[in-house]
């Protein structure tokens, strides 16, 4: 049935909007109103529906801002999963309209907000790509809330001409993407919340299909809710952006000439960066046979990167490692608010499946997820990761 | 009247007969029997007596339980130990040591079934409908003229039992109109022996002459008065002329083996307050009694709530609590009641959105997360609300389901189970039961992992002592005891038994159910808290006797047509099926009756027959009196094999392994320290047995069955005995040599064939027999191989004793040193867990080893839960599987594993010592069946999980 999501005002029980992906015909706004109306009722009984689950496949309620309401049906099993997208999702739309709007959403016109929103369905349905269904078809393996960046080969260079471009719109947000993978960026980019970093990525690869520079308002949701900033992107060549968050000034056309400047000289480093290879560093191929792929997560930057070997149907391997990073792998870094409550730590985790072996090593903030083929024993398996982590934590030109 | 009088005696402290029980014994038994003998019987034909929740009468001994049964036949019977009477534990080796207590124990356990048995029935009451068929009420008997002739009164004389004479006060009160003579006269409440006429004791009335008589017990006869033989016919007419406060002379005969009290209560619901004349400990009472008090008061704590809903027939304007058929706590304190509407809409809305209905459900109900599972039964559905604290959502719908197994076990289906407004109190005190299992737990610091599966905790002893199990076990199901009583003799036998299985300390020792039984079973006790019962306390005695609806025989339900597949050539027979709890100590027995087929058919509400439940007894005590609880307390508290240790300190984590060279564990037991030991053991062993064989063959000749029989024992035997010196036994088969003679089957035999032949010489042999009334034959001889065999019984328990003490650990884990914390095995198609006892958590006092298995628990149930993916997928046909919504990353998962560290989080590195870092891991082993495994150990060696699974399988078979 793939993920459903439904907005609805908390109140009135009024659709916002609806979408969903997966083979699945659109719910009849019946159901949508039953599902609605069930959580209204509970509600009135001064009890919070939260999730129902069945074989497989779950439905999770959830009020935003005294509003909103999001319901989301999934055929997944994983209530934290869906209850993340609920909020990635609530985050697009504050993204969008700002949080003022939804607060109120009583005394505003309904259909003005429909109508905004309509704005950011391409952004929702990339986050619904996201979501960790295990069926194959969505071709780049996402992750909901954690940026994907690129390993190039000389990213001191290319900070340096994104240091000069930031200073030139006076911004210290800026950073240079592929394809919603971030190359390079400032230290404040980096400073941002997670969920922040990952919408703005998002949404420049989710307006960039017939364009060639963007100027949006974006309200971003923890650091600045209610006040817009402008976000500033430019195509530097295909697939290549440099994107900024920038007060009212300069406008689109200084900031395309500050990058003309700026970066003509760099072209070539440029080029290189969209031919980079994701393929795994030339040493590590070449010295562990058995690694079909590998996900290197940084934990408090929620970034990650995502490898395969040449050989490794990169389409599998991804999904299967965020499968895992989903459902082992991540329980092994402590929770964010509550780090004293557990007195037991995970180091490592790993499953044996009938066609591969996953292994997955937590150390000083980074977590590493390996693909490994079938044969490989569990204890070669275990060092073979260890020597990975160090391989790319200690590699200069990774620059992790 | 007689309700009257049952209702003032509920109120009488009877703390005399306590006191006076343990002198209380049959005159033969003390001319030869010791104390031990006495306090071993005492669990069963012990006098305590009284009331507890779901009885209305007893009358002492045996009848102890058999006058609780209520009206449907049902039966919950359980009595304590008194704090004084010594533990179990040193009673049972007591008997091990005396062989003549055995023997004489023995002896007792034969007479038992003789007349006690008789008695009982003679004496027994409103027990059962079959008992009230047999003999007219008495009120009518009563106001009967007196027509009857006394020529009946002499038939039993020969019976044993002195005669008293008493002097009674004639009390002068008037009881009212529906009072007899009898009960206002002489402040007795007679009944009659089952020959109708002769007058028996059956109670008193309260605060009555005759009650504070010392000599005046319930069960007697009584013979006369002032002189004049009395019948019940007989006795108004004797009693009328008598005056007030004059004085009277009784005549009354003991005919009863040991006291009898009567303790006449009223019915089930109110009975609360009475007094307790069965002795139950706190627990018992905490566990089995009406909780309805506690719920009221402790509306609040009571988070868990029923509610059981039909969506049939609902009309707009129907009263509030309309489509409501059950519903506990009530409705006023209940959590679900009123938000029960949302529930029935999400289980129509979930099977348009998904194709599956919904399995649970989460609300912040006051703040809490309470977790809803959902049952449905056809048009009706059952949801089970569970806070978050108590149980998290996995385990919440792990309960709900067992919880539902039990219930569909008790009462077929769950219509049925809730339909019925009889059954409300039983579910209330089930309930309230449950949730006091609950309200101990705490879903965060305390896991219950294996302990919450479908499964019973399986606990495998040696081969011999499982031999000695099945072996009495199947005797046991071979259900042959027709000869015991001539009532039976000859005629169609009332139950075929289904199987039968035995527990110690909550943990299963032998089973012979089918695996789908022994689930439902194991979920009846651990529902019940039986299982937790008796792993606390050791119970004198335990008798519960219930209809029930197995699995195996779908419920009792005409199967559907798709399960009737040409191929099964076998139709289930359609009969009725009840299953039968007899407990001792710590041990419990479990038997499964079926009636259908080949035995009577069962009409109405059949009480517990007495000669199943003594046969079951008979049973278990048999397995006491090998010495069988004794060994399982020694082999559950030194569970070594395979060995788990306790990281009390991380240092200490020994190397119990380099003392042996043998890489091989499975072989550890046969290693050199075992061998001297042994062969002193097997020496004196074999010339015992050549004894026995003798007696055996010596015995055995009259008949040409038990020839044969005893032929094949000592055939057996020789080969056991020449394997024995020949080689060396290992420290395991030193208890082999011995099955093949034991077992009860052997006595049965060979009592049948004695009471076939009948012969009158060899009664007269023994001195103690003194009058040669036939009813006694058969047990005499009976008492003869009770008193052979005591012989080897008693080789039998040490043999199995020693073993405990010189059984080498066997290790799961490879490497020097052995590290493994825990390990669970589940096997649902078997029904069994496998797991070390859980005694030694609750003696382990270490911090640092609950926080272990706190974290195994949990960690275990998420690769569960993980590992289900794998299994469900392979269930699926292939055109399933394109429309199922599985993650297929997630169905071909065999192992899971995860390595932890303790307490590197504490700051304060001084106090804190060194972190711990262990593995928790666990295995699906899809084929021959599926089979999941976790262990829980130290990092050290790299381990293999099939190799672990090897040989956890390899130590589990004995």
């Amino acid at each position: 049935m793939g993920v459903h999501v439904m907005a609805l005002t908390l109140s009135g029980g009024l659709p916002l909007f609806s979408r969903q992906i997966g083979n699945s015909q659109p719910l009849p706004f019946s159901l949508i109103a039953s599902l609605n109306g069930v959580h209204m009722f509970c509600n009135s009984q001064q009890s919070g529906l939260r999730s129902t689950c069945t074989q497989d496949s779950t439905v999770v309620w959830k009020d935003y801002e005294d509003s909103i309401t999001l319901i989301v049906a999934a055929s997944t099993t994983s209530e934290a999963a869906l209850s993340e997208l609920m909020n990635c999702i609530f985050n697009t739309i504050v993204l969008t309209v700002g949080l003022e709007e939804v607060r109120g959403l009583q005394t505003r016109n309904i259909e003005r907000l429909k109508r905004e929103l309509r704005s950011c369905f391409p952004l929702m349905d990339k986050i619904l790509d996201a979501v960790d269904l295990g069926d194959r078809n969505v071709v780049p393996t996402d992750f909901m809330s954690m940026v994907e960046t690129v390993i190039c080969s000389d990213s001191l260079s290319l900070k340096n001409c994104l240091g000069v471009f930031a200073e030139c719109v006076e911004s210290l947000f800026a950073c240079l993407m592929l394809n919603s993978c971030i190359v390079v960026a400032t230290g404040g980019w980096w400073e941002l919340m997670p969920e922040e970093r990952k919408l703005l990525a998002l949404l420049v690869d989710s307006s960039s299909t017939d364009c060639t520079s963007i100027d949006v308002p974006v309200f971003l949701p923890c650091k600045s809710p209610t006040v817009p900033f402008r976000l500033v992107a430019v195509c530097l060549i295909s697939g290549v952006w440099v994107a900024a968050l920038c007060g009212p000034s300069p406008a689109l056309s200084a900031v395309e000439q500050f990058c003309a400047k700026v970066w003509r000289p760099a072209i070539d480093l440029v080029r290189s960066v969209q031919s980079a290879p994701r393929f795994l560093p030339q040493g590590l191929q070449q010295n562990h046979h058995c690694i079909i792929g590998l996900l290197l997560v940084q934990c408090t930057l929620q970034k990650y990167i995502l490898n395969r070997s040449q050989s490794a149907n990169r389409k599998e391997a991804g999904d299967v490692l965020r499968t895992f990073y989903h459902q082992a792998a991540s329980l092994l870094v402590p929770p964010k608010n509550n780090a004293a409550s557990s007195d037991t730590r995970g180091l490592e985790t790993y499953w044996c499946s009938e066609y591969h072996k996953l292994h997955a090593l937590y150390e000083k903030d980074n977590l590493l997820c390996v693909l490994y083929t079938s044969a490989l024993p569990n204890s070669t398996m275990r060092l073979v990761t260890r020597q990975t982590l160090q391989t790319l934590l200690s590699d200069k030109q990774l620059c992790w | 009247m007689e309700d009257y009088g049952e209702n003032q005696a509920l109120l009488i402290p009877d703390s005399n007969e306590r006191l006076r029980y343990p002198r209380i014994q049959n005159t033969r038994d003390l001319s030869d029997s010791d104390d031990e003998s006495c306090q071993s019987d005492e669990w069963w034909d012990g006098t305590g007596s009284s009331s507890c929740s779901s009885c209305e009468s007893e009358l002492g001994s045996e009848a102890d339980w058999e006058s609780k049964v209520d009206e449907r036949g049902e039966l919950l019977y359980i009595e304590s130990t008194f704090p004084s009477v010594p533990d179990n534990v040193p009673s049972t080796s007591n008997n091990i040591n005396n062989r003549d207590t055995d023997a004489n124990a023995a002896t007792e356990g034969a007479k038992k079934t003789s007349t006690r048995g008789k008695l009982v029935r003679l004496i027994r009451r409103r027990s059962s409908r079959r008992s009230m068929k047999r003999k007219p009420p008495d009120n009518n008997d009563k106001e009967k003229p007196a027509t009857g002739t006394s020529a009946k009164v002499t038939f039993r004389d020969s019976q044993e039992g002195e005669v008293r004479t008493v002097k009674l006060r004639v009390s002068n009160d008037n009881m009212g109109r529906r009072a007899t003579l009898c009960e206002s006269v002489l402040g007795i409440i007679a009944s009659t022996f089952t020959d109708g006429s002769r007058i028996m004791v059956a109670g008193f009335v309260p605060n009555s002459e005759a009650m504070k008589h010392r000599s005046i017990k319930i069960g007697d006869w009584l013979r006369s008065i002032n002189g004049q033989e009395v019948t019940i016919q007989t006795i108004d007419s004797c009693l009328r002329p008598i005056r007030p406060s004059n004085e009277i002379e009784l005549k009354l005969q003991k005919v009863a083996a040991c006291d009898i009290t009567a303790h006449v209560t009223s019915s089930f619901t109110d009975d609360n307050s009475t007094s307790e004349d069965v002795y139950q400990s706190d627990l018992v009472q905490r566990l089995f009694r009406c909780h309805n008090q506690l719920v009221s008061s402790k509306e609040d704590a009571c988070a868990l709530s029923i509610v059981y809903l039909t969506h049939e027939g609902l009309t707009e304007d129907g009263p509030a609590d309309q489509g409501v058929v059950y519903c506990w706590p009530p409705q006023q304190v209940n959590d679900l009641f009123d938000l029960r509407g949302a529930f029935i809409t999400l289980h129509h809305l979930l099977i348009d959105l998904s194709h599956s209905p919904p399995i649970s459900t989460s609300i912040v109900r006051k703040g809490s997360l309470t977790h809803i599972i959902y049952t449905p039964e056809e048009s009706e559905l059952l949801l089970l609300g569970i806070p978050h604290e108590k149980c998290s959502l996995p385990e919440a719908s792990q309960l709900s389901a067992d919880i539902v197994r039990c219930l569909k076990f008790k009462y077929q289906t769950l219509s049925r189970c809730f339909g019925n407004k009889d059954h409300r109190p039983a579910l209330e005190q089930l309930f309230s039961s449950i949730w006091l299992q609950l309200d101990n737990s705490d879903s965060s610091t305390c896991s219950q992992f294996e302990h919450r599966f479908p499964a019973a905790h399986y606990v495998s002893l040696p081969r011999d002592a499982q031999i000695q199990i099945d072996d009495a076990l199947s005797e046991f199901e071979a259900n042959d005891f027709g000869s015991y009583t001539e009532d039976h003799h000859g005629s169609q036998r009332l139950y075929s038994i289904i199987g039968s299985c035995f527990f110690y300390k909550g943990y299963l020792m032998g089973s012979h159910l089918p695996s789908a039984d022994l689930v439902d079973v194991a979920a009846f006790c651990r529902q019940m808290s039986l299982l937790s019962l008796t792993r606390l306390e050791a119970l004198r005695s335990l008798v519960v006797w219930r209809e029930v609806y197995p699995l195996s025989c779908n419920r009792g339900l005409p199967s559907s047509p798709s399960t009737t597949a040409p191929a099964s050539a076998y139709h289930l027979p359609q009969g009725r099926w009840f299953m039968l709890i007899v407990g001792q100590g710590n041990s419990l027995l479990v038997t499964l009756l079926e009636s259908a087929g080949c035995t009577i058919k069962a009409v109405g509400n059949p009480g517990p027959d007495l000669d199943y439940v003594q046969q079951a007894q008979a049973t278990l005590k048999h397995l006491h009196k090998i010495g069988l609880p004794l060994f399982a307390e020694k082999w559950i508290s030194n569970c070594v094999r395979p060995q788990v240790i306790a990281p009390d300190s991380p240092t200490k984590v020994s190397p119990k392994r380099s003392s042996y060279d043998n890489s091989q564990p499975s072989k550890a037991a046969d290693s050199p320290p075992n061998k001297s030991l042994n062969t002193s053991n097997s020496s004196s062993n074999s010339k015992k047995l050549q004894e026995i064989t003798s007696i055996l063959k010596h015995r055995g000749s009259p008949n040409e069955s038990t020839t044969a029989f005893s032929s094949g024992v000592s055939q057996q035997q020789q080969q056991y005995e020449t394997s024995e010196e020949s080689s060396v036994l290992s420290g395991g088969g030193g208890g082999d040599e011995v099955a093949p003679v034991v077992g009860r089957r052997a006595e049965r035999e060979r009592a049948a064939s004695a009471s076939d032949t009948n012969s009158q010489s060899r009664r007269s042999d023994d001195s103690d027999l003194s009058d040669p009334d036939s009813d006694w034959a058969p047990y005499m001889d009976h008492r003869r191989m009770y008193g052979s065999r005591a012989i080897d019984l008693v080789d039998l328990g040490k043999t199995l004793l020693s073993d405990v003490n010189y059984t080498l650990p066997s290790f799961l884990l490879a490497g020097m040193q052995n590290t493994l914390f825990h390990y669970v095995q589940l096997d649902f198609t078997e029904g069994l867990v496998l797991s070390p006892p859980v005694e030694r958590e609750m003696t382990s006092s270490s911090l640092l080893f609950r926080q272990i298995l706190n974290r195994f628990r949990s960690c275990a149930l998420q690769i569960h839960t993980l590992l289900q993916n794998t299994v469900n997928f392979k269930r699926l046909k292939v055109q399933e599987i394109h429309e199922s919504h599985i993650n297929k990353s997630l169905v071909a998962i065999k192992e899971h594993g995860v390595l932890f560290e303790t307490g590197s989080l504490e700051t304060d590195a001084k106090k804190t010592p060194a972190p711990v870092c262990f593995w928790v891991v666990g295995r699906l082993f899809f084929a021959p069946h599926p089979k999941e495994i976790y262990v829980c150990y130290q990092e050290s060696a790299p381990q293999n999980m099939v190799e672990i699974a090897f040989r956890l399988a390899l130590s589990a078979s004995g």
